[in-house]
């Protein structure tokens, strides 16, 4: 599998991915600061959602969410639906390797990149906002353990639940081997949980449970996607 | 099986939505032989060779390779097989050489014979320019040079000779009868290059609407029609099973 794995390095690029979650860890930390902006400058009414750290970032991670799981759609429809597709499947099946196990190295590539990726984002941000909030703090809020911990929970659950929703996207878009139509169903997908986690800022279970549903459907897809593969005629 | 068999499809039958578009074929290649498969457009050529790689499993009947049936050795028996189905492609962003290394590393073989298999289909002066540099006609040598470069023991081509100029379709042709003559190789090679394969191949199968018609060696061919193979092959569509 790992030799797979780095089959898979070798023949995709994987620079124009680690440039896209570079420039989504920019715009986040933009967010973050627009966020802190309206806690600063708003009134009290405009500044309730924005005044503590916690309920920022739990805005923040929706939106990272959100984002993640599109990138991971856009990873899985170069590794998986462009390689599954027309000549291009004809070549990976004239190898002696098992259909399943080129699909899962395939996966947890992409699986893996959008984790990592995902959590060193959030690890940025945080550490950047978090340096320039104790030099000048712009909410009126403090940083402590318990906020930290809630924050590394939070951002594992968005790495699952953004996984999840890429591999259902895939899955939806394998069918007709579409490009679009993966990307498509990873917005649509992505729109609920992101409002779901806004709605749950006062109940932090919300993001486990998405986390929890996220790994079932995306283990399930993942499972009906390699029997696809396998029965796959060209 | 005959020892001196390597590749036997017994009473082949693929239907795809309802529609049978290979019909009881039946196909026998002999060991470091070349076999011409010959046919019109739509007769089911690519479709045989794709069941032989395994691309597309037989409705019905059986596929044996060096003795075993395919489904059984599937995927192992890939490592013995090199093709060319439809036009080659490539990782574009990566070298010739680079594609070729990727392709044994997939194969799990050592990094061997790559320089050689580039030198054999001309490109040796190419190996370190990136495939979207390439011509349609490098290209095609270049997937040659893939499915030659783990020294398989079948070759599996699908119009190979497409694109190549008079002196590639030439070169190509003194390869493939060096490959047989002295690696052993078994090839089966479609075209619509009559005069080619005339040169080439031992046997020749003419297939049509999904059914090999005809097996017979060139020497037959020759025999009963001393013009060449077009006129063999011409005759044969107009009057069937019939010409003898």
């Amino acid at each position: 599998m790992y030799n797979l794995i780095k089959l898979e390095l070798r023949k995709t690029r994987i620079r124009p991915y680690v440039w896209a979650s570079a420039i989504i860890a920019l715009c986040m930390l933009g967010m973050l600061y627009t966020f802190s902006a309206v806690s600063y400058m708003g009134s009290e009414a405009d500044a309730a959602e924005f005044s503590s750290y916690y309920n920022i970032m739990v805005l923040t991670n929706a939106l990272i969410m959100f984002a993640f799981s599109i990138l991971a759609a856009v990873m899985f429809t170069a590794f998986v639906i462009k390689d599954y597709s027309g000549k291009n499947a004809i070549m990976l099946f004239s190898y002696p390797v098992k259909r399943k196990s080129t699909l899962f190295a395939k996966v947890i590539l992409v699986t893996t990149f959008t984790t990592i990726s995902l959590l060193a984002t959030t690890f940025a941000i945080c550490s950047v906002w978090g340096l320039t909030e104790s030099i000048f703090p712009l909410v009126d809020d403090s940083i402590s353990i318990l906020l930290v911990a809630n924050v590394i929970r939070d951002a594992l659950c968005m790495a699952v639940i953004s996984v999840g929703i890429g591999l259902v996207s895939v899955w939806i878009g394998f069918r007709k081997k579409s490009v679009q139509t993966t990307i498509i169903a990873a917005v649509i997908i992505s729109i609920a949980p992101a409002n779901f986690i806004v709605l749950g800022t006062s109940y932090p279970i919300a993001s486990v449970g998405l986390a929890v549903i996220s790994a079932v459907a995306g283990v399930l897809a993942l499972f009906d996607l390699s029997n696809a593969v396998n029965k796959m005629e060209i | 099986m005959n020892s001196n068999i390597l590749v036997q499809a017994k009473d082949l039958v693929k239907t795809f939505h309802g529609r049978e578009v290979i019909s009881h074929c039946d196909m026998c290649v002999k060991k470091g032989t070349i076999y011409g498969f010959l046919g019109e457009n739509g007769a089911g050529k690519t479709t045989v060779l794709k069941m032989l790689m395994g691309l597309l499993t037989p409705t019905s009947g059986k596929i044996e390779i060096g003795g075993g049936d395919l489904r059984e050795s599937y995927p192992s028996i890939l490592k013995k097989i090199g093709s060319i189905i439809e036009t080659p492609i490539f990782y574009e962003h990566l070298t010739a050489t680079e594609n070729l290394a990727l392709h044994l590393s997939y194969m799990q073989l050592p990094k061997r014979n790559i320089e050689e298999s580039l030198q054999l289909v001309g490109l040796h002066q190419a190996g370190q320019q990136p495939v979207s540099e390439f011509s349609l006609g490098m290209k095609q040598r270049l997937g040659i040079a893939r499915s030659i470069v783990h020294c398989p023991t079948l070759l599996l081509l699908d119009e190979p000779i497409n694109g190549l100029d008079p002196m590639g379709i030439r070169q190509m042709r003194e390869l493939f009868l060096t490959l047989v003559k002295e690696k052993n190789m078994t090839i089966i090679i479609s075209s619509h290059i009559l005069s080619e394969i005339e040169q080439m191949a031992d046997t020749i199968g003419v297939i049509t609407n999904g059914r090999i018609k005809k097996e017979v060696t060139i020497s037959e061919v020759k025999a009963k029609t001393p013009t060449g193979l077009e006129d063999y092959f011409f005759n044969l569509m107009k009057a069937g099973e019939q010409y003898v």
